[in-house]
């Protein structure tokens, strides 16, 4: 009791020291943080990327499509029946869900032919788990039966057509029959995901299922969860549910998936670099203490000679040096707290400063890069530099407590 | 005393109604043996047109988008089996082979067989309006479309039937509906136009001249049109046709594409 | 001045423990300040470096209609030359007659397929003069096994990855499928001589490299190639030598049917990492100011325990400012001596570690093929980075000084004395 408050005497007593000391550990903190919210907020924007435009979060489809899943084959589809939606709709993991009908076709805009991805969805059901009918430039998403088709513009100037335009789908039904599907351009799109602007075209699904010859089957069913942590835990949890159904389902959380974009890609070297900061901090705070220790030899001396024992001044100084930490750490956090929150809220806007269609490569900065909020980033920072501290206290403490005390005195 | 006249003129009533009952008969008899059912026109064109086996000497010339180029091919096929050369001076050595439902490749620069499968077969062949699947279909159309008779009309000046085929309900075919216009006299399919199963034309093939061959006709030009693209066709000529050849069943094997 | 500077000599020698730990905290983070910018550079360039290599050049010439259809990898749209009589060998003299041009690399793409029997393994063929490749990129040191193709022979030389695919090894034959620009099938056999192992997806999983000239004759495409990829001696001037080259092929006559674009027109990757390489400067200079205040940390509290010395000179009648300079030298000789220390070890580590590499490959797992970026990153080694460093830290350190030099010599001397702290 007497140490802590020794220790802390003394930390208030050198008032000067103490904050320079504490702001070190605090910067190192407040950079630890906000780079670290950056490269994470990069990280779920190029995730939301596949979530939001091209898979929702998880998605349910038969054991045996799945195998095949990479040729878009038009059987092992999921039938819909009552007793399969009801369900669906009462599960409390399904916030929302879709359902999807994806199949290969060739565009044809009457002298190129291009294959494609047509995705035969619902307009009054998307919005439930994508976000795309926010990401239309011009015009609008289809209504259910509505001969529309929506299409990323960039996919569209490619075969040289606009918004109002007629095109033609080739597609070859479940009897691999040849079949045409006319439809209008409704809505053109740009969305982050460059691989839904170049390859995808939406139509109304019960348009898709006629003209493939499938009656009330889908490839997919997209579903929207009420929380999206641990999707792993989930995706088998729901998986479980649906047994039931005896359809066979299998439920794909999104990061089942291949797609991964760059920003993930380089999470080693990141790591390396907030690895490189935390060692700064921590030479920061193993100097601190060692100087300090040196400064007050003499003082290390008069405690020995008034009798205190030398783990007891270990103990001080080791405190005195977690005081430090806590402080800086505590300072850090809540500057660090308050640059994330403004990163979180209004975003970067690197847009404004550089010239670029970023997009392209599935960096999914459409104007700004948003930090991302990770309680456990600050947990871990903190905790991390209490420990060094502590730590890195004990050598130079023991050693100033081991002086002899008129040497010590003497010291100067 | 009156019976005598009154028999005479029955009787020469009697004659006359069942003379022109019995002419009646043998017109309105005569028409139904001569009436001719959808089945029997395929039939018929199938004697012409469908090939048990056969040694074809061929030039195909494929328009692309405005670009024009041209193959030369011999082709020898028995039943399900076939084997096409290409002789034209860049396809030269490059050989295919059908045995049933599956098709190899040899290119002269390679050193061994190439086997094609998969979403491969639906590609055009050598650029052409007609699939691989297309090539390899060997089953009688019969087995695959129902046909109606639907009328009958003029093509090229020629009088034809016209024929409604709609594919057989589960049948694996390229094209839902067919409607052919099939030459009167000769019985060789002159128009065919091909339909998805939207109702959307996609392809019409036409043929330009026809020859007789022992007693049969075959068509030795024709063209393939794509309808859904501009300037983009097939034109098929034959240039040397042999019905039922000597043909030695070695000729069907991968030891012989090599 | 000269006492002054004995003195400070003196005084750093004299408490040598306190010496060495300031001396210490400078040294590690000068090791620091260059393994992070060797680091961070290395990832910068060799990115930059693979894109140029492989993707887009410093500037690259290609038919206007094949943007498009690249993704298709369509033959119909080539780069042919001037015209009928200037054809691509001349396209190639009067491209390396500009300006600037070190070097003209012609690259002809196109799809393929090799039947193993159960599937076909969709690949990619490039048809490229091998000495300009072997010059232009890092190509050399990437093939493990055998070597490159020889001009005019059936050979190819694949990714170790494709390789695996196709159950082949070095030595073995392949036979190749692809679509002619006369839309024919044509396949070949080649010799397997060589295997790229890159760290790159693209070159290991999906390429493969064949003599230009034979893929011209394979594909009927003699006298044409799908692109021209250009290296300058200075990729700076990119933009104004793809202007150079708009302007020639406007002189020729054919500016509606051929373009050059520079690597940052490219799109791509390529416009992202100047964004990356930005938010990286950003993030060094912050390490460099983090050790920057660790320094003055240190040299603050020196001054501090120095209060009754300073005191002491004080009244003995040095000058105040001549107890600036002193501290000021203190410090600069212990920024000399720790930056010098810190760059020679940092260097040692750089270097140790820009051969070995650091493997990324197991965070890049899913990352797509078409993107270009090494999965081993190699912090760069430069002796301008070193000496880029000492300076930094003596500057810096030496700035950081005067703060303590200030109070020190602002103290009165009485105080000073006074301040049994």
């Amino acid at each position: 009791m007497f140490l802590l408050k020794l220790a802390f005497k003394n930390l208030t007593r050198h008032r000067k020291r103490t904050l320079i000391t504490a702001s070190i550990i605090a910067a190192a903190v407040v950079i630890f943080l906000a780079f670290d919210s950056i490269l994470l907020g990069l990280n779920e924007a190029s995730y939301k990327n596949i979530i939001n435009y091209s898979t929702s979060e998880m998605q349910v489809v038969k054991n045996e499509y799945w195998e095949n899943k990479d040729n878009l084959p038009l059987n092992n589809l999921i039938e819909e029946d009552q007793e399969f939606m009801n369900k669906l709709s009462s599960n409390s993991i399904i916030e929302g869900y879709s359902r999807k009908l994806i199949f290969q076709a060739r565009l044809n805009n009457g002298i190129d032919e291009l294959p494609i991805k047509a995705v035969g969805v619902r307009g009054d059901e998307i919005n439930r788990t994508l976000d795309l009918k926010s990401k239309i430039i011009e015009g609008e998403f289809f209504l259910n039966g509505e001969k529309h088709a929506v299409l990323g513009k960039e996919l569209a100037d490619l075969m040289n057509l606009e918004y109002g335009d007629y095109l033609t789908l080739l597609v070859r039904t479940k009897e691999d029959t040849f079949n045409t599907i006319e439809l209008e351009i409704g809505g053109l799109l740009k969305t982050p995901n460059p691989e839904v602007n170049k390859n995808n075209l939406y139509l109304p699904l019960n348009i898709a299922q006629n003209s493939l010859n499938l009656n009330n089957e889908f490839s997919h069913l997209l579903i929207k969860t009420k929380n999206n942590i641990e999707i792993d835990r989930i995706a088998a949890k729901l998986e479980n549910d649906l047994k039931n159904i005896n359809q066979n389902l299998k439920v794909v959380p999104w990061n089942d998936l291949t797609a991964v974009s760059v920003m993930t890609a380089k999470q080693g070297a990141n790591r390396m670099i907030l690895g490189i900061i935390l060692l700064l901090a921590a030479i920061g705070i193993i100097n601190t203490v060692i100087l300090a220790a040196l400064e007050r030899m003499e003082e290390i001396g008069m405690m020995k000679a008034m009798g205190m024992k030398r783990s007891e001044i270990i103990i001080s100084f080791v405190l005195e040096s977690t005081g430090l930490a806590i402080i800086g750490g505590i300072l850090g956090c809540v500057f660090g707290a308050a640059v994330i929150f403004f990163m979180h809220n209004y975003g970067i806007d690197f847009a404004a400063l550089y010239d670029i269609n970023i997009n392209e490569f599935g960096i999914p900065i459409v104007d700004k890069i948003y930090g991302a909020w990770k309680i456990t980033s600050f947990f871990f920072v903190f905790i991390f530099s209490v420990i060094v501290s502590m730590i890195s206290s004990i050598f130079p403490a023991y050693w100033a407590a081991n002086k002899n005390p008129v040497d010590a005195i003497h010291h100067r | 005393m009156n019976t005598n006249k009154l028999t005479k003129i029955d009787f020469n009533m009697k004659l006359i109604t069942s003379f022109s009952i019995m002419i009646f008969c043998l017109i309105f008899f005569s028409q139904n043996m001569m009436a001719i059912t959808a089945e029997e026109i395929i039939n018929k064109r199938d004697e012409n047109e469908y090939i048990e086996s056969a040694r074809i000497e061929a030039k195909m010339i494929i328009t692309n988008s405005g670009r024009e180029m041209t193959k030369e091919m011999v082709s020898i096929s028995k039943g399900e089996d076939a084997f096409v050369e290409f002789t034209n001076s860049r396809d030269r050595g490059t050989k295919y082979l059908k045995k049933g439902d599956n098709l190899w490749m040899f290119f002269p620069d390679a050193e061994d067989v190439v086997k094609i499968s998969g979403h491969m077969m639906n590609q055009g062949m050598m650029g052409s309006d007609f699939s691989y699947q297309d090539i390899m279909e060997s089953t009688k159309m019969t087995e695959l479309y129902n046909f109606e008779l639907i009328g009958e009309g003029e093509y090229n000046n020629r009088t034809c039937y016209i024929l409604e085929a709609t594919a057989v309900e589960g049948k694996e075919v390229s094209y839902y509906r067919r409607k052919i216009w099939i030459d009167k006299e000769r019985f060789i399919a002159l128009k065919e136009e091909l339909y998805a199963q939207s109702g959307r034309l996609l392809k019409v093939s036409e043929v330009k001249e026809v020859d007789e061959f022992e007693g049969r006709y075959y068509p030795v030009i024709s063209i393939m049109e794509n309808k859904l693209r501009e300037n983009t066709s097939t034109e098929f000529i034959v240039e040397k046709i042999e019905f039922n050849p000597e043909i030695d069943e070695s000729i069907f094997t991968l030891e012989n594409l090599q | 001045m000269g006492y002054l500077v004995k003195l400070a000599f003196k005084n750093i020698f004299r408490h040598k423990l306190r010496t060495i730990v300031s001396i210490s905290a400078i040294i590690v983070a000068i090791i620091v300040v260059v393994f992070a910018r060797g680091l961070i550079n290395g990832m910068i360039n060799s990115t930059y470096s693979d894109y140029f290599h492989y993707q887009s050049g410093h500037v690259r010439v290609i038919n206007k209609e094949y943007e498009q259809k690249e993704r298709l990898l369509s033959l119909n749209h080539t780069v042919s030359g001037f015209s009928e009589e200037e054809g691509l060998d001349t396209m190639f003299e009067e491209f390396n007659n500009i300006e600037g041009v070190e070097r003209v690399i012609p690259r002809l793409k196109f799809g393929a397929i090799v039947s193993t029997g159960d599937e076909l393994v969709e690949m990619m063929g490039w048809g490229v003069d091998s000495q300009k490749e072997l010059d232009f990129t890092n190509l050399g040191e990437n093939i493990a096994e055998g070597r490159m193709v020889e001009k005019g022979k059936m050979e190819v030389v694949m990714g170790d990855s494709l390789l695996q695919d196709l159950n082949k090894e070095v030595g073995d034959k392949v036979t190749i499928v692809y679509n002619t620009a006369f839309s024919s099938l044509k396949g070949a056999t080649f010799k397997i001589v060589g295997k790229v192992d890159s760290n790159l997806k693209l070159l290991d999983e999906k390429l493969f490299y064949l003599p230009l000239s034979v893929a011209q004759r394979q594909l009927y495409l003699d006298g044409q190639t799908t692109e021209i990829l250009f290296e300058l001696k200075d990729r700076n001037m990119a933009g104004e030598t793809s202007n150079k080259i708009n302007a020639l092929l406007s002189n020729k006559g054919v500016a509606d049917k051929y373009e050059a674009i520079n690597w940052r027109e490219g799109g791509g990757i390529i416009s992202f990492f100047d964004l990356a390489k930005n938010i990286y400067n950003v993030i060094y200079i912050f390490i460099v100011g983090l050790a920057s205040f660790v320094v003055i940390n240190t040299l603050i509290m020196i001054v501090k325990e120095r209060t009754q010395e300073i005191g002491m000179m004080s009244s003995l009648g040095l000058k105040k400012s001549s107890i600036l300079k002193l501290f000021i030298f203190e410090g600069t000789v212990m920024g000399i001596i720790g930056s010098f220390i810190g760059a020679v070890f940092g260097g040692i580590i750089t270097k140790v570690l820009s051969t070995v590499g650091l493997d990324f490959t197991q965070a890049f797992e899913g990352m797509g093929e078409e993107i270009i970026m090494s999965t081993i990153i190699y912090p760069e080694h430069s002796i301008s980075n070193l000496i880029f460093a000492f300076f930094l830290g003596v500057i810096i350190v030496s700035l950081a000084s005067i703060i303590p030099a200030r109070r020190a010599a602002n103290l009165e001397p009485t105080d000073a004395l006074r301040d049994i702290e």
